[in-house]
This record gives C-alpha cells, sequence and structure tokens, in this order.
C-alpha cells in the first residue's frame, strides 16, 4: 500500500508540475460499494492547494494537497489502482501533446531552431541532475535525446 | 522578408495549441517611433486577439486572420513579429520536452512511444485542421474526448 500510494503521488507531482489543462475530473470507483469518489484538479498557483475531492452524494469539496487527497483515497477505500491508471491515461495524453507539439513547432520554426533549443534543455537538465547527485549522493539521471518519430519516413521504408 | 501568411501560421499555432492561457507581444514599426501591443487570451472559451498602438489608449479586437494584414497596414515590423512568436514557441518547446522526460521517467520511454505511435494519425489530423484555421477548439481537450 505504501508502495502504491508513493506512486500515485508521483504522478499527481506530475500534473502538479507539467499539466497543461486548467482542469482534470476523474470518477474513482469505490473498492466495495457503489459510491464514486470525484477528485478534480484544478491549477492555483497561489496556494498550491489543487486538489479537491468529496464523496459524490456529499455537498461540500474538500480543498487540499496531494497528500490530504491521498488519505480520503484510503480512508473511503478507492480503487486506487483505477485510479492509477486513469491518471497515467491524462499524463500519457499530455506526454503525447508535448510531443506533438515539439514536432509541429520544428515544421514551422524549422528544426534546427528546435534541436538547438532542446540542446541548451538536456544540458540544463544535465546539469540539474549531477548537481542534485552531489547533494544527494544518488544516481544521476541520464537524459536522453528525443526521438521524434516522422510517420512519413516510416512509410516510404515500408514502400521501400 | 515576413509575409502575413506566415504571421497567420504562427499565431493561429499558438492558438490552436493552446499552452497558454494569455500572451502578450510588444513590437515596434517600421518607420516611425511608434509600437504595438498585441495581446492573445482566452475567456469564457473564446480566443481572443487584440491590439493597441503606443500613440492610444484603447485597445481593439479583432480575429487571427485579419491580424497580420492590420498590423502591416499600420507599419509594424512583420519581421520582429516572428521572431518574438519564434521566442514564444520554443519556449513551449523548452517545457514539451520537460514534459515528455518527466512522463518516461514515470512510465517508462517504450510505452510513451507507443501511445505516440498509436495516436499519431489522429493527432496529425486534429493539428493540421486547427493550423489551417478551420477550428479554433482546444486541441488536448479534443484529443482527450477521442
Amino acid at each position: 500500500m505504501k508502495k502504491e500510494r508513493q506512486s500515485i503521488e508521483n504522478l499527481l507531482e506530475f500534473l502538479n508540475k507539467y499539466s497543461t489543462e486548467p482542469n482534470l475530473l476523474w470518477n474513482v470507483p469505490h473498492l466495495y460499494e457503489k459510491e464514486e469518489i470525484l477528485v478534480q484538479w484544478m491549477y492555483d498557483k497561489t496556494t498550491k492547494l489543487n486538489w479537491y475531492f468529496k464523496l459524490k452524494s456529499a455537498e461540500i469539496w474538500n480543498v487540499s494537497d496531494i497528500r490530504s487527497l491521498m488519505s480520503f483515497l484510503i480512508e473511503k477505500k478507492a480503487d486506487l489502482s483505477q485510479f492509477e491508471l486513469e491518471v497515467l491515461k491524462i499524463i500519457c495524453i499530455q506526454a503525447v501533446c508535448a510531443h506533438y507539439y515539439i514536432e509541429k513547432a520544428g515544421e514551422l520554426i524549422g528544426k534546427d531552431k528546435i534541436d538547438s533549443s532542446i540542446e541548451v534543455l538536456r544540458e540544463a537538465l544535465s546539469r540539474r541532475a549531477i548537481e542534485s547527485e552531489s547533494q544527494e549522493k544518488t544516481l544521476v539521471k541520464k537524459v536522453p535525446r528525443l526521438k521524434l518519430i516522422n510517420k512519413k519516413k516510416k512509410k516510404k521504408n515500408l514502400h521501400d | 522578408m515576413t509575409s502575413c501568411e506566415d504571421i497567420l501560421k504562427y499565431i493561429t499555432f499558438i492558438e490552436a495549441l493552446r499552452s497558454n492561457s494569455s500572451l502578450s507581444w510588444t513590437i515596434p514599426c517600421l518607420n516611425s517611433n511608434d509600437s504595438f501591443d498585441i495581446e492573445w487570451f482566452v475567456l469564457e472559451e473564446k480566443s481572443i486577439w487584440r491590439y493597441k498602438s503606443s500613440t492610444t489608449s484603447d485597445w481593439i479586437e479583432t480575429s487571427n486572420a485579419n491580424l497580420p494584414n492590420t498590423l502591416l497596414r499600420n507599419g509594424v515590423d512583420l519581421d520582429s513579429l516572428q521572431v518574438l512568436l519564434s521566442e514564444t514557441i520554443l519556449s513551449k518547446v523548452s517545457y514539451a520536452y520537460d514534459l515528455v522526460q518527466e512522463a518516461f521517467g514515470l512510465f517508462g520511454e517504450d510505452k510513451v512511444y507507443n501511445k505516440i505511435e498509436h495516436q499519431h494519425n489522429l493527432l496529425e489530423q486534429e493539428v493540421d485542421r486547427l493550423i489551417s484555421g478551420d477550428s479554433s477548439l482546444s486541441f488536448l481537450r479534443l484529443i482527450k474526448n477521442k
């Protein structure tokens, strides 16, 4: 349970940091009963309390942080696996869209410019990882190159 | 020499992908010391473009299709505008790259790429449609609803 909780908290931290949508909503099923739990994420830069949650039948929303949300879900015996799956789906869609943004931006303003911009970021990320390593004595996070999928090229190869 | 068509492509891209809720730029004019402020924001699901000359305090709303011609008529330096729009897009590219890397870390590079490949055609159609100006709906919301 502790591991599962940590895993979901990591995913929710991702949304706090990166979500490109102003709000997100999930109906989380209960493990044993029919009642659902509603979980909503809304961006709030000021309070950082981005998480709204309640039993579907309740009138008042709780507004709090990730830890409180997780405590609530565990206390109410929500189906955490299902919730994790739905959150992963959202993250994947956002990653797909981000990937697409990079690809389409490359077509619009030139792949060279995009590559050099990404190179600067890769260096910054590597530096950050090295600094983090020296501080925390953890492994350096390897920053891989982003391999943009070129469908047209692939199709051409198939014909070849 | 930047054309109105070039500028329209840039602003439609920025509008269609809606990775910000509001943006603004100040662009110099070519033959005077004046400048123009341009703003883009979303209000009640509607995408709004407006501009203002440095010599007035009144904002004028316009459509994305009319904005480039209007700016050109007012002597705005379209080359400078293109540079600023490129910088806006590039800053988002960095953010998008960081997002993808974090997603790799969370649930594996292969899984993300499988998903990307699976949705590639669908995404391509949607993005092309949005960039061609047929719709100003949120790109991300469209994908999610599939």
